[in-house]
């Protein structure tokens, strides 16, 4: 196994921050830690990229033990952490110069790599320009350049999209596929549900320091046996109205909260009119309609019963 | 790590405001300090005369000839409160009967009189040793000259005799000065220097760039605050190579701080610094060596850049006072305050330095200073890498 992961354990004096987590990590994909603030994902990360030792557990990197031998992971890793790290008052070409040369590289290797990641990240023309002068986005698009440089074998990206324009989060986004198309792998922590959907080859959710379900997104959602649901917001609910939604064949679960109902149904065509039909007979009067298909939030709400964002 | 220190060198100049102040505030310093050492700082004291005779106000005259003080003539009340108000250092009586003590070989009526010990009141009682003892032999050799001429049955005007003889006797001790022991200690024959201006010449160069050193050492908190610490943690770099390209980085920045200043006000301010600047030089580069670690230590004990700059002036003020940065240790009497001292690198430094510029010491003398500053560095050195250790 690339990266194996087994017991894994960190507290802080009486929090349990890791709490015996065990994953694997193959080699070529992207794998996706999800999971809410304080989930324990980015203590995770920085025991595998050696920045912090575990209480107890392994790590074993191609069969060698990172936690007594942290070296034989380090060369190879590239690490983008949540904050930009880098130096604001260098222009984005000496920052990209001096992680390069950390890593061991110089002279024309690193001149190509460095015009190589900065296509990749899209910053070649504000190279010469001082850091702190950068956009939040294009810091965090250089935060990640610095971690690629030396072309690591396997990538940590710790939720490198927090707080930024849609636009470099896209371009982001690209530059992790395309990272890990020439054969890097990707390890990616995020709460955004919909960034660990559209990249992740698999996905671990966590939630307070446990690793509560791990999988690709469809056995995640197999795991919960999950249907479409739609969610109605009506004038007023009443029991007859309850029965008679729970009475249609192709309903299989209802839950109600103040005026909303969440149906679990089939979600074919000819069930929307019936299921109007009967909001017609009862005389309710429909304020509005939300149809939505499974995805990991509801895992997520199904398993902890909490929202991935609370 | 040689691409870490030429980083760090290459971010110095996010700190040249602050090293600039500290090397201007301290070549300032250098500045008031060298012009007073030029002779335009005298300090004042008062003669008393109840004697009133011809011999006190030849001894006046004497003592006014003297050119590391200024002196005036007062009453005993006027010269009493002059003292105490602190215009004057100090007061010499000459008691009545002063006359009749030099005549018969007795012990001379002489007095100082002041309100307390300082380098000033030392150094004048030693001038005053000086001039008294050139002058009761001078009188002597002329009364023992007109002896022994009215003794030949020679017709001599006595008064007149004694006076051109003493004058000649005074004049030969112009280019033989019997006193030179006594002179080197106050440095009599270098007309215009004064010891307590050397002194805090010195102490300021070292309190000001104790400053920078410190401050800069403290960069490493900025680089956690900014990540870049955590980040250089997990590359392929050592952890003490990661540390010590910090710590020769400050060392550069605060002794090149230093050697400006040193350099600057040798060639621009006339400041002595002594025969071998070398010697000097590598005292200074001891004392930034144990306080760029003492900064390292500082900067593994506090968590964030602003606790720093609140910690570091009480620390850095408080061990300059007490290494004597301020005030001569010499005038402190306490035991447990000197015994203080001796854990500041400042003591070390500025004492041996001192005793440098004043008495030309060859490295081999100044080899217990350096050790012990060296010795101050690498504990200091130890206690910072361990704290960096827990905090990592």
């Amino acid at each position: 196994m690339f990266l194996e992961i087994k017991g894994l354990k960190k507290y802080f004096k009486d929090v349990k921050a890791v709490d015996g987590i065990d994953f694997n990590v193959k080699e070529g994909e992207i794998i996706g830690l999800l999971g809410p603030n304080g989930a324990g994902k980015s203590t995770t990360i920085s025991m595998i990229s050696t920045l912090i030792k575990p209480n107890s557990g392994s790590i074993y990197y191609n069969g060698e033990d990172i936690i007594k031998k942290p070296k034989a992971i380090q060369q190879d890793l590239g690490f983008v952490p949540q904050e930009v790290a880098l130096y604001p008052t260098l222009s984005g070409l000496e920052n990209l110069k001096f992680w390069g040369k950390i890593y061991g590289l110089k002279g024309n290797k690193l001149n190509q790599k460095i015009e190589e990641i900065s296509e990749i990240i899209g910053i070649t023309d504000r190279l010469k320009h001082k850091v702190e002068k950068y956009s939040g986005g294009m810091k965090r698009r250089l935060n990640i350049g610095a971690a690629l440089l030396h072309e690591p074998k396997i990538i940590i990206l710790d939720e490198p999209t927090v707080g930024i324009d849609p636009q470099s989060r896209n371009h982001i986004l690209n530059s992790v596929k395309e990272i890990n198309k020439k054969g890097s792998t990707v390890i990616y922590t995020t709460h955004y549900m919909e960034e660990a959907e559209t990249l992740c080859n698999r996905i671990c959710i966590m939630d307070r320091g446990k690793m509560i379900a791990s999988g690709t997104k469809d056995e995640l959602l197999d795991l919960i046996n999950a249907n479409d649901r739609i969610e109605l917001k009506v004038e007023k609910i009443n029991n007859s109205l309850i029965q008679e939604i729970e009475k249609l064949d192709f309903v299989s679960n209802v839950k109600t909260k103040d005026n909303n109902i969440v149906i679990e149904w089939e979600g074919k065509n000819g069930n929307y009119s019936k299921l109007m039909n009967v909001l017609a007979q009862e005389k309710n009067k429909l304020l509005s309609m939300d149809v939505k298909k499974p995805d990991l939030e509801y895992v997520f709400l199904s398993l902890t019963g909490r929202a991935l964002r609370d | 790590m040689l691409n870490m220190l030429i980083l760090k060198l290459k971010l110095l100049k996010d700190d040249k405001i602050m090293i600039i102040i500290m090397t201007v505030m301290a070549l300032v310093l250098t500045f008031v300090f060298s012009s007073s050492m030029g002779g335009t700082y005298k300090p004042s004291v008062v003669i008393v005369d109840n004697d009133n005779t011809e011999l006190s106000e030849v001894l006046i005259k004497e003592m006014k000839n003297n050119n590391l003080f200024s002196s005036s003539v007062e009453s005993y009340d006027d010269a009493k409160s002059l003292i105490e108000e602190g215009k004057v250092i100090g007061g010499v009586l000459i008691k009545k009967g002063f006359s009749e003590s030099i005549e018969n070989k007795e012990d001379m009526n002489i007095s100082i009189f002041k309100v307390k010990d300082s380098m000033e009141i030392y150094q004048l009682e030693n001038i005053l040793k000086g001039i008294l003892y050139k002058f009761s032999t001078s009188y002597n050799t002329a009364k023992m000259t007109a002896d022994f001429i009215e003794d030949r049955g020679i017709s001599i005007n006595r008064e007149q005799e004694i006076k051109d003889v003493y004058e000649l006797s005074a004049d030969y001790w112009k280019y033989k000065n019997p006193m030179k022991i006594s002179s080197q200690v106050i440095d009599v024959t270098n007309e215009g220097s004064y010891d307590e201006i050397i002194h805090n010449l010195i102490g300021f160069t070292l309190f000001f760039s104790t400053f920078t050193i410190v401050f800069v050492g403290g960069d490493i908190l900025q680089e956690k605050k900014q990540n870049t610490w955590q980040r250089k943690l997990i590359s392929p770099v050592s952890k003490v190579s990661i540390m010590m390209s910090f710590i020769i980085a400050t060392f550069i920045a605060g002794f090149a701080q230093t050697l400006i200043i040193v350099l600057i006000g040798n060639y621009m301010f006339g400041v002595d610094w002594g025969p071998d600047i070398m010697v000097v030089l590598i005292l200074f580069a001891a004392f930034v060596f144990a306080v760029t670690c003492m900064g390292f230590t500082i900067a593994g004990i506090v968590k964030t850049h602003e606790q720093l700059s609140s910690i570091v002036p009480i620390i850095l003020v408080s061990s300059a006072m007490l290494g004597g940065c301020m005030w001569p240790l010499e005038i402190i009497t306490s035991k447990p305050l000197l015994f203080l001292a001796n854990l500041t690198p400042h003591k070390w430094a500025l004492q041996t330095i001192k005793r440098t510029a004043a008495f030309g010491l060859d490295v081999k003398q100044v080899l217990t200073a350096t050790g012990v500053l060296i010795f101050m560095g690498i504990i200091y050195l130890l206690a910072g890498l361990k704290l960096a250790q827990r905090n990592n």
